[in-house]
C-alpha cells in the first residue's frame, strides 16, 4: 500500500512538472544548498516576572564572593520572640528563597571545582540557624499555649471571680477603659471577637463567655436600671440579650425591655439547646446586617441613576 | 488522515489550512514533513532515503515527535509546492547532493556528523535552511511561520523579511503539543470563513 | 537487676502498640528480624519481610483502584502555604551583627514556654492592652 503511494508522490510531482506550463513549479536540480541555520539564544526573551527568576539574585547568573560577604548574624531567638506569626511566616519563606539561590550558586561553583562554593555553603548554614530558631520560637509558643490552658483550668475560675468582683466594686465603669477591658477579656479568655463575622462557630467556651459577660453586666446595672424585679436571668436567650447590649445602664434597660416581651411567651431554653440558639442569634444578626448593607448599596445605585 | 499524499482539493474539502508541519525527533534530531498536524508511518517511509547509522529509520513513536514549526502559506497550491520542495531537497541531501550537504555539516574529530548520544542537531538546522531556501526560490509571499520556540529560527539574516513573518506557538500545555497544532488549524479556518 | 526486667521494659501498652510484634501462623514476624537482642536498630528499606514497607514519605498520596488506575487523595498531598504577599515582607534572612541581642529574663517562671507566664501575659493584656517593645529601659523582656 505504501509503495504505491510513494511512487505516486514521485510520479505526480514529475508529471506536474511536465504537464504544467507554469515555470519554476519544481526545484531546479542545480539549486545550491544552504548552510544549516544555527539556533540562537538571541531570539529568546525571558519575561521580567518569570517565576524562575526567584532562583537568581537580581537576575545575576552567580554572585561573586564579595557580594555575599555579609557582616551579618542570624536572627536570635530573643529577637524572633518579639515577632508576630505573620512576620515569622514571611521570614521563613524569605530565608528559604535565599537558601535556594545559594544552593544554585554553590552548585555552579562546585561544578567548576572552585573553593568559593564553601563561602556560599557557609552563608546558607547561617540562614539555616535563623530558620531553626523560627521553629524554636513557634514550638515555644505552642507548648506555652498548651500549658497556659492547663493553668487556666486550675486557676481560671479564680481569676474570673476576681475580675467580676473588681468590676462590681468599681463605682464608675461606664468609661472607655472598662469597655476596652471587657472587650479584651472576652477576646483573650473566651475567643469572642469584637466584631462577629460569618465563620464564627459557637462552642462551649463561647457560651461560657456569653454567660460571664451577660451576667456581669446584669449584676452591675440591674439595680441602677430599676429592674431588680426581674430576679435572676432565667435562660441563655435572656443572657444573650444583655450580652448584646452595651455595658451601660441604658443598654441593660433596653435588654430588660426585650426580656419582658420574651417572658410573656413563657418559653425556657434547655441547656442542651443553648449552643444552637446562640448560633441562631448570631446568624440572624449577620444576615440582617448583610441585607441592610445590600439595601443601602442598591439605594445608592438608584440615587446615582436618578442623578 | 495523513497516511498518503493529499492534494489541494482534498485539503480544502476536509477543512485543513494551507500549511506544512515540521516535526522533530527529540531523540535523534531528525525532521519529518507533514501536510496535516499528525505523523504516520507514511511520512517516515516517504522521507527516509538510504538510512544509515548516522541517519536511522526513525520510529513512529508518538511521544518522541515534537512540532518544530508550522509554515502557513497563502494558497493551497503554494502549500503543496512547498511540501514537494521540502521533500525533494531532503532527497537531494541524501542522494545526488550528498557530498555537498556533508561539507556544510559540523563534524566531530573523526569527521563524522557531530553528535551527542543519539542526537544530531544538524538535521533540524538543515530543514530550517531548506524551508528558507524554498520560500526564497518560489517567492512564497505572505508566509507565516509558527515556531515551537524561536530558538530554532536562528539569525534574521537567514530569512527574507519581505516574504516571511515569524510567530511563536503559545507555550501552554507543554505535554501534548498536538493540541496546540490543532488549535492553530482551527484558528486559520475560522479566519478564512 | 534481673534480665527479665530489661526484657519486660518494652512491654508497656504504648510500646506494644508502636511495634506490633505479631507473629504469623508460620512463625515469621509481622516485620523485623527479631524482637530481642542488640539488632533492634532502625530498619532500612531493605530490612524486614514481605510486609515491611518503609518508603521515603514521598509517595502514598493515593490509591490504586481495581482497574489499576491511581487516584490521588488530595488530603495527603503536601502543600506549602506561602504568605499571600511575599513582597511586603521587609525582613531579611540575617541581621546586622552590630545590633545588640535583647535579653530575656524569666525570674519566677520556669522558662519561655511556661504556662503561667503566658497566663500572666494574658492578664496583663486584659488590664493594659497591647504592649509594644520596649516600654522603657528598666523593662525586663520575658519573651
Amino acid at each position: 500500500m505504501f509503495k504505491q503511494q510513494i511512487s505516486k508522490f514521485h510520479t505526480s510531482a514529475v508529471e506536474m512538472a511536465r504537464t504544467t506550463s507554469r515555470k519554476g513549479y519544481r526545484l531546479s536540480p542545480h539549486v545550491k544548498l544552504r548552510k544549516p541555520i544555527l539556533p540562537t539564544i538571541d531570539n529568546i526573551t525571558v519575561k521580567e516576572d518569570h517565576p524562575l527568576w526567584e532562583f537568581f539574585s537580581n537576575g545575576k547568573f552567580v554572585r561573586t564572593g564579595q557580594e555575599i560577604a555579609y557582616t551579618g548574624r542570624p536572627w536570635s531567638v530573643q529577637e524572633l520572640r518579639r515577632k508576630s506569626f505573620e512576620d515569622l511566616h514571611g521570614l521563613w519563606y524569605v530565608c528559604l528563597k535565599e537558601r535556594n539561590r545559594l544552593y544554585r550558586e554553590e552548585h555552579v561553583y562546585e561544578q567548576v571545582g572552585s573553593m568559593r562554593s564553601n563561602e556560599f555553603d557557609g552563608l546558607s548554614e547561617q540562614i539555616r540557624a535563623t530558620m531553626w530558631r523560627i521553629k524554636q520560637v513557634l514550638t515555644e509558643r505552642d507548648s506555652s499555649l498548651l500549658r497556659a490552658k492547663a493553668e487556666f483550668k486550675a486557676d481560671g475560675e479564680k481569676y474570673l471571680q476576681e475580675f467580676r468582683e473588681k468590676y462590681l466594686q468599681e463605682e464608675q465603669v461606664e468609661t472607655d477603659e472598662w469597655f476596652d477591658k471587657l472587650e479584651r477579656i472576652q477576646y483573650a479568655i473566651f475567643g469572642i471577637p469584637d466584631v462577629l463575622d460569618t465563620n464564627i462557630k459557637v462552642d462551649l467556651t463561647f457560651l461560657k463567655g456569653v454567660k460571664f459577660i451577660g451576667e456581669l453586666k446584669f449584676a452591675k446595672f440591674a439595680e441602677a436600671a430599676g429592674r431588680s424585679d426581674l430576679g435572676e436571668l432565667r435562660d441563655i436567650a435572656e443572657i444573650y440579650t444583655v450580652f448584646e447590649e452595651s455595658a451601660t445602664v441604658e443598654g441593660v434597660q433596653n435588654a430588660c425591655d426585650k426580656i419582658d416581651e420574651y417572658r410573656l411567651s413563657e418559653i425556657t431554653i434547655p441547656g442542651s439547646k443553648e449552643i444552637q440558639v446562640v448560633q441562631g442569634f448570631i446568624d440572624d444578626k449577620i444576615q440582617q446586617a448583610q441585607s441592610e448593607f445590600i439595601e443601602e448599596a442598591e439605594n445608592e445605585k438608584i440615587e446615582n441613576k436618578s442623578i | 488522515m495523513a497516511s498518503k499524499f493529499r492534494n489541494s482539493f482534498w485539503l480544502k474539502e476536509n477543512q485543513f489550512a494551507p500549511q506544512v508541519f515540521l516535526f522533530r525527533n527529540i531523540e535523534s534530531g531528525q525532521v519529518l514533513y507533514s501536510q496535516l498536524p499528525h505523523l504516520t508511518k507514511y511520512q517516515i517511509k516517504q522521507q527516509t532515503f538510504r538510512p544509515n547509522w548516522e541517519n536511522r529509520l526513525p520510529s513512529s513513536r508518538r511521544d518522541i515527535w515534537r512540532p518544530l514549526l508550522i509554515a502557513q502559506f497563502t494558497t493551497y497550491e503554494k502549500a503543496i509546492q512547498a511540501y514537494h520542495g521540502l521533500v525533494e531537497l531532503k532527497h537531494m541531501r541524501m542522494n545526488h547532493k550528498r557530498k555537498e550537504a556533508n561539507l556544510l555539516r559540523k563534524k566531530n574529530e573523526y569527521h563524522q556528523i557531530w553528535y551527542s548520544g543519539q542526537f544530531r542537531p544538524t538535521y533540524i538546522q538543515e530543514s530550517t535552511a531548506d524551508l528558507s531556501l524554498i520560500i526564497d526560490e518560489f517567492k512564497l509571499k505572505g508566509t507565516k511561520i509558527y515556531w515551537d520556540g524561536l530558538w530554532f529560527k536562528g539569525g534574521d539574516e537567514n530569512w527574507n523579511s519581505d516574504l516571511v513573518s515569524h510567530f511563536e506557538i503559545d507555550r501552554v500545555g507543554g505535554r501534548e503539543r498536538f493540541v496546540a497544532l490543532d488549535n492553530i488549524v482551527k484558528k486559520v479556518i475560522k479566519l478564512k470563513n | 537487676m534481673r534480665a527479665s526486667q530489661i526484657l519486660n521494659f518494652q512491654e508497656t501498652l504504648v510500646t506494644s502498640l508502636r511495634r506490633p510484634w505479631k507473629p504469623y501462623k508460620d512463625g515469621t514476624l509481622f516485620y523485623g528480624h527479631s524482637k530481642t537482642g542488640n539488632k533492634r536498630l532502625p530498619m532500612t528499606t531493605k530490612d524486614g519481610n514481605k510486609n515491611f514497607y518503609k518508603g521515603t514519605r514521598s509517595s502514598g498520596i493515593g490509591k490504586f483502584d481495581m482497574y489499576g488506575k491511581y487516584t490521588i487523595n488530595y488530603e495527603k498531598v503536601r502543600t506549602f502555604v506561602a504568605p499571600e504577599d511575599m513582597d511586603s515582607c521587609p525582613l531579611k534572612p540575617l541581621v546586622s551583627s552590630n545590633t545588640p541581642i535583647p535579653k530575656n529574663t524569666f525570674t519566677g517562671y520556669k522558662g519561655a514556654s511556661d504556662g503561667k507566664l503566658l497566663f500572666d501575659k494574658v492578664k496583663e493584656f486584659i488590664e493594659t492592652g497591647k504592649v509594644e517593645y520596649p516600654v522603657n529601659e528598666k523593662y525586663h523582656e520575658r519573651g
